[in-house]
């Protein structure tokens, strides 16, 4: 489990690293303006077509958001090879994906603490 | 199985399934003891099994047959590699890591903590060299760097095994003679390391190991000492002389076997036999005997011989 939380503290760092989050502010700013432009052709209903658009793009967006996060994770690890390193510890399978995933919920989970952004900004 | 032996293969034998009725033999009941202690190199050309063996002594593969021990171990056990220190070919590191982090994370990983890691690591980064880069980025690291930092965590756990794949590829000279060095200098302090060894460098191989295995088609062609496949061909000697007669020369090297030299003339002599013959002769004329070097037999040549002697040996008649 020790081990799983050590993978899982360099899988937070690694994604903070790779700057993911870029990825996540281009799409509000690219849904922001594509919500504005859609709510001009509506007549009375704008609010409405902008929060259910925004809803529904970040909806599809954070799925894809986890599924590439979560593969970068892996194909990193394995394309640099460090994964042989790491398996020729005494560290079990199960512990490297749970650390993996562990990692990847802890930074999903991030923007929601009050003192995240300002934590990021440290790193 | 020797209750000494590092490493124990028994019957080993690995199979891939290459298609929906079609296997590859990569691993044929290979049969290999080292001793605690021994500089061993694993030496065949490609696909001769070697990285499977490798891999399936790491536990990263299961032998399809067979019985793999580390230190008494069986390697499907992860308990088995707290005793072996690993350095991959090539190997790369997390980059946004500094040189410390990076053993701190692999020493962590091995439940190594507080001041026994935080020493170790301290000897380890003078050992290796790079104390002076400990607070680095990896990402500034040269190759030869990274390869050092790989050693250095490789020795974090202080291994009974230590198996390196490659460690000299993609280094330059200087970089070669360091890695050489170091791993010189890990076999000095720990002596009873064992360290198991692939390179396709003979001369690094030549230099380092005390005996090679020789894998071929998945078999073990041979595992003998570096001393006893190097002397058991026949030694050869340049000797450069000053002032031959042509007469002497013709009734000791015949015709046309001479090379000239800065200081004199070069001759060919196979076999130690044959030099003192020639050197009793020589001594009874005026000619100089400038110098004598023993032509040390490549092994690359008489592996290949080996496994040549080998291969017709197998063959029917």
């Amino acid at each position: 489990m020790k081990q799983a939380l050590h993978i899982s503290w360099i899988a937070v760092r690694e994604l903070i690293y790779e700057r993911v989050f870029h990825l996540l502010f281009s799409f509000v700013g690219l849904a922001l303006i594509l919500s504005i432009l859609l709510g001009q052709l509506t007549y009375g209903e704008q609010t409405k077509l902008t929060i259910d658009f925004m809803l529904g793009s970040a909806h599809i967006a954070v799925i894809l958001f986890s599924i590439f996060m979560g593969i970068s994770l892996f194909q990193r690890e394995l394309q640099m090879g460090s994964i042989s390193m790491l398996l020729s510890k005494p560290v079990s399978r199960t512990s490297f994906l749970a650390g993996k995933y562990l990692g990847q919920i802890l930074v999903q989970l991030g923007p929601y603490h009050r003192n995240y952004y300002s934590k990021l900004t440290e790193i | 199985m020797n209750s000494s032996a590092c490493i124990s293969l028994t019957e080993v034998t690995k199979v891939f399934k290459t298609g929906l009725l079609k296997t590859k033999t990569a691993v044929d009941n290979l049969n290999l003891e080292v001793p605690a202690g021994e500089v061993v190199g694993l030496l065949g050309p490609n696909g001769s099994g070697k990285s499977t063996t490798m891999k399936m002594i790491l536990g990263f593969l299961k032998p399809t047959l067979g019985e793999i021990l580390i230190c008494g171990e069986s390697s499907n056990n992860i308990s088995a590699r707290a005793y072996i220190g690993y350095l991959p070919e090539n190997p790369r590191f997390q980059k946004f890591l500094t040189g410390k982090e990076i053993l701190i994370y692999y020493g962590k990983l091995l439940g190594l903590q507080g001041t026994h890691l935080k020493n170790r690591i301290e000897l380890l980064f003078e050992l290796v060299n790079l104390k002076h880069a400990a607070f680095e980025r990896v990402q500034g690291y040269s190759k030869g760097m990274t390869q050092r930092l790989a050693i250095a965590q490789s020795l974090l756990n202080q291994p009974a095994l230590l198996i390196f794949d490659e460690p000299m590829s993609g280094l330059d000279p200087l970089g070669r003679i360091e890695m050489r060095n170091l791993i010189s200098t890990i076999h000095a302090e720990n002596p009873k390391t064992t360290i198991f060894f692939s390179s396709h460098v003979l001369e690094d191989v030549e230099t380092l190991c005390k005996s090679v295995a020789l894998l071929q088609k998945g078999k073990l062609k041979t595992y003998t000492s570096i001393e006893s496949l190097i002397s058991s061909d026949q030694q050869k000697y340049d000797i450069v002389i000053k002032n031959l007669s042509p007469s002497l020369e013709l009734e000791l090297f015949g015709k046309n076997t001479s090379k000239s030299v800065a200081t004199g003339k070069s001759f060919s002599i196979e076999g130690p036999e044959r030099l003192s013959l020639v050197m009793s002769q020589l001594l009874k004329t005026p000619a100089q005997i400038i110098g004598i070097t023993g032509q040390r037999r490549q092994l690359e040549e008489a592996l290949f011989k080996a496994s040549e002697v080998f291969t017709k040996t197998e063959m029917p008649a």
